[in-house]
This record gives C-alpha cells, sequence and structure tokens, in this order.
C-alpha cells in the first residue's frame, strides 16, 4: 500500500481511538465506585473496589446468577432472528442478482424490503404491541375466524414474546442484509458464473463451489455487523414488554438490565461492572478481535 | 417559603356504573352502593355477585391498589432500610390473586387499553378508582360521544379512603419573573373565581376550601358525567378521612414495581417465590440501599 494511504488510515484511527478509549477506560473506572441517586439524594461516588462485580454475579433465591440468564436471553433473541434474516437474505440477493431469472422490478422490491428499518425500532415495537394485545386486531381476527375461542395473551408466553421480538428484528433487518449481500454478490466477476454454466454445473453447484466461497468476506462482515447489534439489543425487547422482560425476565437482554439500573437509580457503578462484563465476554471480545 | 402548589385536591373515590350497579344490587343511589361496598369483605362479597350476573368488579386487579396502599400502617421502608411489605398490601395480593382466579377483573395495567376499554357502554367492569382528575383524564371512552356511557357514573367512597396524584404548579430555581409566578399561584389557588370555573368547566375538584364549600352546598350543583351527582359534597366529606403519613420517596416505583411483578403471578405465569424474587430484583435495581429478604 503507498505510504499516504498508510498514514491516513493511521489518522482516522487515532481518531477512533480518542473517541472511544476514554468511555470505555470510564466505563471500568466507574464499575469499582458506588455512585447512585435515591431520589433526589446523590449516594457517593464510594470506592467499593470489586463489590459491584460480587453482586453481579451473586446467586438468587433460586440459584441463578441474573446476568448470565440474561446473556442466555440476549443469545437466543439474537440467534432466532438473525439466522432466517441471513438465510433469507442470501437467498433473495441470489434471486435479484440472477441473470437467469431476470426478476422484473428489483427497485421496487429492494426498496420495499427496505422499508421497515425506516421505521423507529420502538415505534415498530409499539406498533406490534397494540396488533398482539389482548384487546389488540390479531386477537379480535382470530377470535372471529373461529381459530381460538378465547383471548390469546401473547406477553405472557416465553415462546411466543421471544417470537415476536426475533420477528420484529428479522423484519426489520433482512432487507438490509439482502442489499449487503447483493453488493458482495455483484462484486464477484460475472464470468465466473458464465464459467461454471458452460462446465455444467448446476444452480446449487454455482452457489456452494462459486458464489458462497468467494462471498464469504461479505457474509462475515454481515454476521459480525449483525452479532454487535444482537448484543446491544434493546428498544424492541424494551418497548414490547415495557421494559419488564415478561414472562418471568425471560426476554431481559443485558442491555435491559443495564438499563434497569440506570433508568432512575443513575446507578453508574453496577452499569459499568454490567457494561464492562458484556464487553468482555466471549462472544463480544471475539467480534472485537475479528473486527477490521 | 412555598415552592410549589397543586391546583387540584385529590381525595379518591369508588366510580361505579350506574346501570350495572342496579343490576347487580338494585340500586345505584350511592348512600346504598356505598353501604353495600363499606368493607373489604362487603366488597368481595359484591364481587362474587357481579361475576354472577356476567360482570367484573374492577377491570384491572390493580385498581384496588391505591385503596390498601393509602392505609398501610407502615411505610415501605423500616428504620434500617429493610423492605417492609404492609399488612394491607399482602390483603391486595391475595384479592388480587383471587379476583384473577375467580374472573372478578382482568390482569393488566390500570392505564392499559384492555382496562380502559371497558369503560365503553358495552363495558362490563362495575367499579374504577379515582379522583375528580379521572373523569377528564382516564375516562375518556367513558366520555366517548357514540361508544361512551356518559351519566351512567356515579361515585361513593368505597372500602378505603383514599387519594391519588394531583398536578402541581413549581416555581423553577432561577425564575426571571417570581412575582408573576407568585401570582400564578396565587390565582390558581385562591381567587375564587378560577377556582369556580375549574370546579364548573373542568368538572375539578378545588384546592379551594370556600368554593369546594359553596358547591357542596348548592343544590342545584351536579356533574353531568355522574349523572347529576354532586361530587364536589362528597369529596368535601372525603378530603377529611384520608392518611399521609406513611407515604415515601420509594411509594411510586415500588407500588408499580409489585404491581407488574405480581400480575405474572395472578396470570399463573410465575410461582409466588419466582414474582416475589422478580420484585425484590426490581427494588434491587432501583433503589440499591434498599435491603430486600
Amino acid at each position: 500500500m503507498p505510504s499516504g494511504v498508510i498514514s491516513s488510515l493511521r489518522r482516522s484511527l487515532s481518531l477512533t481511538r480518542f473517541f472511544t478509549w476514554p468511555p470505555q477506560v470510564l466505563t471500568v473506572y466507574n464499575s469499582f465506585f458506588e455512585n447512585y441517586r435515591e431520589g433526589l439524594t446523590q449516594v457517593g461516588p464510594n470506592f467499593v473496589g470489586l463489590k459491584n462485580y460480587a453482586t453481579l454475579f451473586t446467586p438468587d433465591s433460586s440459584g441463578s446468577v441474573d446476568i448470565l440468564k440474561y446473556a442466555g436471553n440476549t443469545v437466543a433473541l439474537w440467534v432466532g432472528g438473525a439466522v432466517p434474516q441471513i438465510l433469507t437474505a442470501l437467498l433473495l440477493a441470489i434471486f435479484f442478482t440472477s441473470c437467469r431469472l431476470r426478476i422484473k422490478g428489483q427497485a421496487f422490491f429492494k426498496a420495499v424490503i427496505y422499508l421497515p428499518n425506516l421505521i423507529m425500532a420502538s415505534a415498530f415495537s409499539m406498533l406490534f404491541y397494540t396488533l398482539f394485545s389482548n384487546v389488540g386486531p390479531v386477537n379480535q381476527l382470530l377470535m372471529q375466524l373461529g381459530w381460538s375461542d378465547h383471548v390469546i395473551d401473547f406477553f405472557a408466553v416465553k415462546f411466543t414474546v421471544r417470537g415476536l421480538i426475533c420477528l420484529m428484528n428479522f423484519l426489520m433487518w433482512f432487507g438490509n442484509t439482502t442489499i449487503l449481500l447483493m453488493a458482495g454478490i455483484m462484486g464477484i466477476d460475472q464470468s465466473l458464473f458464465e464459467a461454471s454454466t458452460i462446465d455444467g454445473a448446476s444452480s446449487l453447484q454455482t452457489f456452494f463451489r462459486v458464489t458462497l466461497p468467494l462471498l464469504t468476506p461479505i457474509l462475515v462482515y454481515t454476521i459480525i455487523t449483525a452479532l454487535i447489534g444482537g448484543l446491544q439489543m434493546f428498544d424492541v425487547p424494551q418497548v414490547l414488554t415495557n421494559g419488564l422482560g415478561t414472562p418471568n425476565r425471560t426476554s431481559t437482554t443485558l442491555i435491559m438490565y443495564l438499563n434497569n439500573y440506570l433508568g432512575t437509580s443513575k446507578n453508574y457503578g453496577m452499569a459499568g461492572a454490567i457494561s464492562w462484563w458484556s464487553s468482555s465476554s466471549p462472544p463480544c471480545s471475539a467480534s472485537w478481535c475479528s473486527s477490521p | 417559603m412555598v415552592k410549589g402548589v397543586s391546583f387540584q385536591c385529590c381525595p379518591a373515590a369508588m366510580i361505579y356504573r350506574r346501570s350495572i350497579a342496579k343490576d347487580v344490587l338494585g340500586t345505584d343511589d350511592p348512600a346504598q352502593v356505598q353501604a353495600a361496598v363499606s368493607d373489604w369483605d362487603k366488597f368481595n362479597a359484591v364481587a362474587e355477585q357481579a361475576a354472577a350476573k356476567g360482570y367484573l368488579m374492577t377491570a384491572s386487579e390493580a385498581a384496588t391498589y391505591r385503596v390498601f396502599s393509602n392505609n398501610v400502617s407502615a411505610p415501605w421502608v423500616d428504620g434500617n432500610n429493610n423492605l417492609q411489605i404492609d399488612e394491607n398490601i399482602q390483603t391486595w395480593m391475595k384479592q388480587a390473586k383471587d379476583f384473577s382466579d375467580k374472573g372478578y377483573t382482568q390482569d393488566c395495567d390500570i392505564w392499559s387499553d384492555e382496562c380502559t376499554a371497558q369503560m365503553f357502554a358495552s363495558g362490563k367492569a362495575m367499579c374504577y378508582f379515582g379522583p375528580a382528575w379521572y373523569f377528564n383524564f382516564s375516562m375518556g371512552n367513558a366520555q366517548d360521544a357514540e361508544k361512551g356511557c356518559s351519566g351512567d357514573w356515579a361515585i361513593c367512597q368505597g372500602p378505603q379512603a383514599h387519594f391519588w396524584g394531583g398536578t402541581w404548579l413549581l416555581a423553577a430555581a432561577g425564575s426571571d419573573n417570581p412575582t408573576m409566578l407568585a401570582d400564578v399561584m396565587n390565582t390558581f389557588i385562591n381567587d375564587e373565581e378560577v377556582c369556580s370555573l375549574l370546579v364548573e368547566k373542568e368538572a375539578q375538584f378545588s384546592n379551594n376550601k370556600a368554593v369546594n364549600a359553596k358547591f357542596a352546598e348548592d343544590p342545584n350543583f351536579g356533574n353531568d358525567f355522574l349523572g347529576g351527582q354532586n361530587d364536589t359534597a362528597m369529596f368535601v366529606e372525603m378530603a377529611g378521612n384520608i392518611k399521609f403519613e406513611n407515604q415515601t420517596i420509594y411509594d411510586q416505583l415500588l407500588n408499580e414495581g409489585l404491581q407488574s411483578n405480581w400480575r405474572e403471578y395472578c396470570k399463573g405465569t410465575v410461582s409466588e417465590e419466582e414474582a416475589m424474587s422478580n420484585f425484590y430484583k426490581y427494588v434491587n435495581e432501583k433503589y440499591p440501599s434498599i435491603v430486600t429478604p
């Protein structure tokens, strides 16, 4: 690489460091203090060492450690949304870029599948809450069609709450992923596809032997950005469950847990411990290391 | 020094549907309905009667919560910062589960659409609990010109005296016009003309004893929403019974947290232990200094 490029990169990297390191260091620093508000009274900051971390990992009366449970919730919600999202996006990207199919009105469909992403996540979540509430249209429809003889409380069942969250994340992000993967596929030399067709490869063989290997860098990028987005999951479950993570806190994500501490008591100590643990935990450090 | 005043006074009442009361109790007269629900045992008995006729006693299991929590014998937190759940709150918890299991109420938040949907003319809920502001602020469905049932409501004290909310006029520190602020505040509490307008036009219960007394004694005054009942006269009487001594800064959030976590138990999605454990977690998150069991 020419030296000019490297020096300009170095500049932007140091700028990134400048803006991202101080908050991270401060987060760790804050996690060693007792520092919260109670009504109008400010308590602390008092140095307490690792007490916040000890509190974080103290098992509750049933013997489970909350933060591990919420980390599990976060991963479950991410996998449930991201796997169908990436598979669907991959399929759509192949359809849209196929020169054999030549789908008409591509621009229209691309805009339509991207549209849910333009809605604010919390507004989208509020919409789903209204649709699926006990007095909402979905319940009315199910009753009128005779598919259900009683009101279904979608927010009292772990499967449906998580399912709705995954569905929303899927709907909001599959359009975006499709467009990224399409760009990746269009970046592959068209002559390779032609050559494989001439050699008699089937569509499946072309996909697994040509498209997928050459698409890997973009696919990995998509998965990593989706993983980061998934670990930060907050607004959709927060609004859908009114911050409670119902039922029995099974849809409470790590960031919702963080927000529980920050929301009213402004407990920077505990919040710092939670965010430091979450960001240094295995899945997240993996995405740190592999991110470009 | 006065830093803020409220233009409302908020003793709260049991607000009931006249037509449902007639069907269940054979009367919609406030005095007779009051006699039928004057304590919690009687209230629960009426709930059973209402359910037998296909009605709901309340539209949310938390509707009665405030009546219990305003009459606690001890605050949420004792001298050593230990969380304590008062006997009255525990009575509510039993009542909520009981009402929920027997179908006397719905498992929903008091602010939810599910709860307020029962205010329409087609609604089945007999009782709501609230002060004067509740009519305009929260009973929009009941006031709806087409689907509502304005005039089909009345108030009585209910099982215990209670109060709820109120809007305050606060002076901000460093305000550049303190005399005008004082003037505005004074007008809202001392100007009898303005306070009378609040009562007549806005159906509020004003924070002015003289004005309230004037309307309470006026035989021609009545609230159309309540079928012409003189609500001011009722509120004047109720205001005297309110207890304040066990209020704490923790009340709002702990009340909300207990209601929402206990609701999961009422629905049957968690066990009683899980519900309480989740409530204690909630308390620890909101108030780190409170010691929970």
